[in-house]
């Protein structure tokens, strides 16, 4: 349960979110991609208001989501880092009788996979086949092709080797330069000290505190991060 | 020169996914037909030989419907009782003197209805498929049975000649019209399968539904539409038994959704989705057809027939299922090697 989430993303940003476990952060980035029903709230985007009741509304609007859960969400593991990169963009990859252009899905996906120097022996190969930084990079790689506005990323170090943590890191900056608003979560706070522009705190599933990167301190951000209603009242009492 | 571009060509038939299991089986198909024909010469004369793909080509069919859902993940155990809702629909509203091609419409629309309420249960409603379908089995076969008030029909009559002709007794260029009516409807729904978003989502949905849904698939118009594929099937080869027969008889297509399974199975379809292709389906239904016929031919009952496909159809669900659960991690070490081999 979130609720009471209320901030701004420039194009050209990064924007992370620190918090605690169970502070609401992947609710709230599920919530914004349409995968869970939203009671109330609206999104705008470059000045508009748009709906999004499902991921589809939300991808065909320009905001994409590199989940959590790479392998329970991210990845259709038994199939090939071709299929993986090419299932969001069908759209872009079809014909008007909705027939795959393949030629064109193979260069995307090759693309993709030089881009983020995902390493791997044929874009054939099963996608639950390659190590979890690699996996992370395809998750990732799904989105890129797109012309997106915004990208969220829930977690995309977790459980990887610091090599592939860096090329992460880089990718971020490079859609940053390109105009693309990022958001950013994740729970190593060095990390979102060190990549974002601004910072949104975020505890017992409302946004707690927001500052500048450069204003910010663990301290400052462990702060925001435990304001906790009921243990507040609790002292009180 | 030559021999290279022959090469290139097995590559490329090689790297298409699934399609060494095939071959497997594909083998397999081919010691059976050899060791059939040796215990009894005439199983390998030519008569015999076009009986036995007409035989197998109702069975292709409800493999590929069956393949379809498969590959979703999900199962049609409907596909049998269907196969006797289309054959009985069709005869009764024949023997009322409806133009036949009216019944056919009629009768294909009444199917497709079915595998509708199939696919809303499974992933609207989020029912197991193996409950849902089985209620849907046990209605449509209700279904089949009131329609003539509980009799078979009487003739489809001499009007009903024509529609006959092509569904079963008319021959094209040398072929049955049954084997090009399953030629025909394979190409278009292998071509659905592998290089439309259609088939794209089907895969996807088979692998992984959630991360399907996050990259924008619905999960519910997919799921639908591969029941849809599979009742349309279905009802085709209800078509085509009541044209064999010229009459409707209530329990047409008994134990078809088991054949269909079997076809789709041994021919290398996982049960637990994402994977396989309908170049299997037909490999396995010609594996069930050579069985079928072959054993006949070898003087074996019906009983032992039913046991021997069971079997085979158990142990290709079995070799699936340990195979599969067992590869992830395999393959995991081989390719951590490959990584490490592109660092150094």
């Amino acid at each position: 349960m979130v609720r009471n989430i209320n901030f701004d993303l420039y194009e050209g940003e990064i924007v992370g979110i620190a918090g605690l476990m169970g502070a609401g952060r992947t609710e709230t980035t599920r919530a914004i991609f349409g995968i869970d029903p939203k009671e109330s709230g609206e999104i705008i985007l470059d000045g508009k208001t748009i709906t999004i009741n499902k991921p589809l509304d939300a991808i065909q609007a320009g905001i994409v989501l590199a989940p959590e859960d790479r392998k329970k969400d991210g990845l259709c593991t038994k199939l090939s880092v071709r299929d993986n990169i090419s299932l969001p963009n069908l759209d872009i990859l079809c014909n008007a009788l909705s027939i795959v252009d393949r030629k064109k899905e193979k260069s995307m996906s090759e693309k993709a996979v030089s881009d983020l120097k995902i390493k791997l022996p044929t874009t054939e190969v099963d996608a639950g086949s390659l190590s979890g930084g690699n996996q992370q990079k395809v998750v990732v790689a799904k989105w890129l092709a797109r012309n997106s506005r915004v990208v969220i990323f829930d977690e995309p170090t977790r459980g990887i080797d610091v090599a592939a943590k860096v090329e992460i890191y880089n990718l971020m900056n490079e859609l940053k330069e390109q105009g693309i608003g990022v958001l950013f979560v994740s729970s190593e706070m060095p990390e979102v000290m060190g990549i974002s522009d601004r910072i949104i705190v975020m505890c017992d599933g409302k946004v707690t505190g927001e500052m500048p990167t450069n204003e910010a301190t663990q301290d400052s951000i462990l702060m925001y991060a435990t304001k906790f209603d009921k243990k507040i009242d609790a002292v009180k009492a | 020169m030559g021999r290279e571009l022959k090469q290139s060509y097995f590559k490329k038939i090689m790297s298409i996914r699934g399609m060494g299991q095939v071959l497997t089986v594909t083998v397999g198909l081919a010691v059976l037909f050899i060791v059939f024909g040796f215990l009894n010469p005439t199983f390998a004369s030519s008569k015999n030989i076009g009986n036995l793909l007409r035989q197998i080509a109702p069975i292709v069919l409800i493999g590929i419907g069956q393949s379809f859902v498969l590959i979703t993940g999900n199962i049609d155990l409907s596909i049998g009782s269907v196969v006797g809702m289309s054959c009985m629909i069709s005869a009764t509203l024949m023997t009322k003197g409806v133009n036949p091609w009216v019944a056919v419409v009629i009768t294909i629309l009444c199917c497709l209805s079915v595998g509708f309420i199939n696919g809303e249960l499974v992933a609207k409603c989020k029912l197991p498929p193996f409950i849902a379908t089985l209620g849907t089995m046990t209605i449509s076969r209700g279904i089949a049975q009131i329609v003539n008030n509980n009799y078979n029909t009487d003739s489809i009559g001499e009007g009903a000649k024509t529609f006959r002709d092509i569904f079963y007794y008319g021959k094209t260029l040398g072929l049955y019209n049954t084997i090009w009516i399953a030629i025909i409807l394979w190409a278009v729904f292998n071509f659905l399968l592998s290089r439309t978003r259609t088939g794209r989502h089907i895969y996807a949905v088979g692998s992984n539904i959630e991360a399907s849904k996050l990259s924008g698939v619905s999960i519910v118009g997919t799921t639908v539409k591969a029941y849809l594929v599979s009742s349309f099937c279905a009802a085709v080869v209800g078509l085509i038994i009541c044209a064999t027969s010229g009459m409707g008889t209530m329990d047409a297509g008994n134990m078809y959704e088991m054949y269909a399974v079997a076809a789709s199975v041994i021919g290398g379809v996982s049960t637990l989705g994402g994977q396989g292709i309908l170049l299997g389906t037909i490999i396995g239904a010609a594996i069930w057809g050579v069985l079928q016929n072959g054993l006949q031919f070898a003087g074996a009952p019906v009983a032992i027939r039913n046991i021997v496909i069971g079997i085979i159809v158990v142990v290709s669900v079995l070799l699936d299922v340990v195979v599969r659960s067992g590869k992830p991690k395999r393959k995991n070490e081989s390719s951590g090697k490959v990584g490490f081999k592109l660092k150094a």
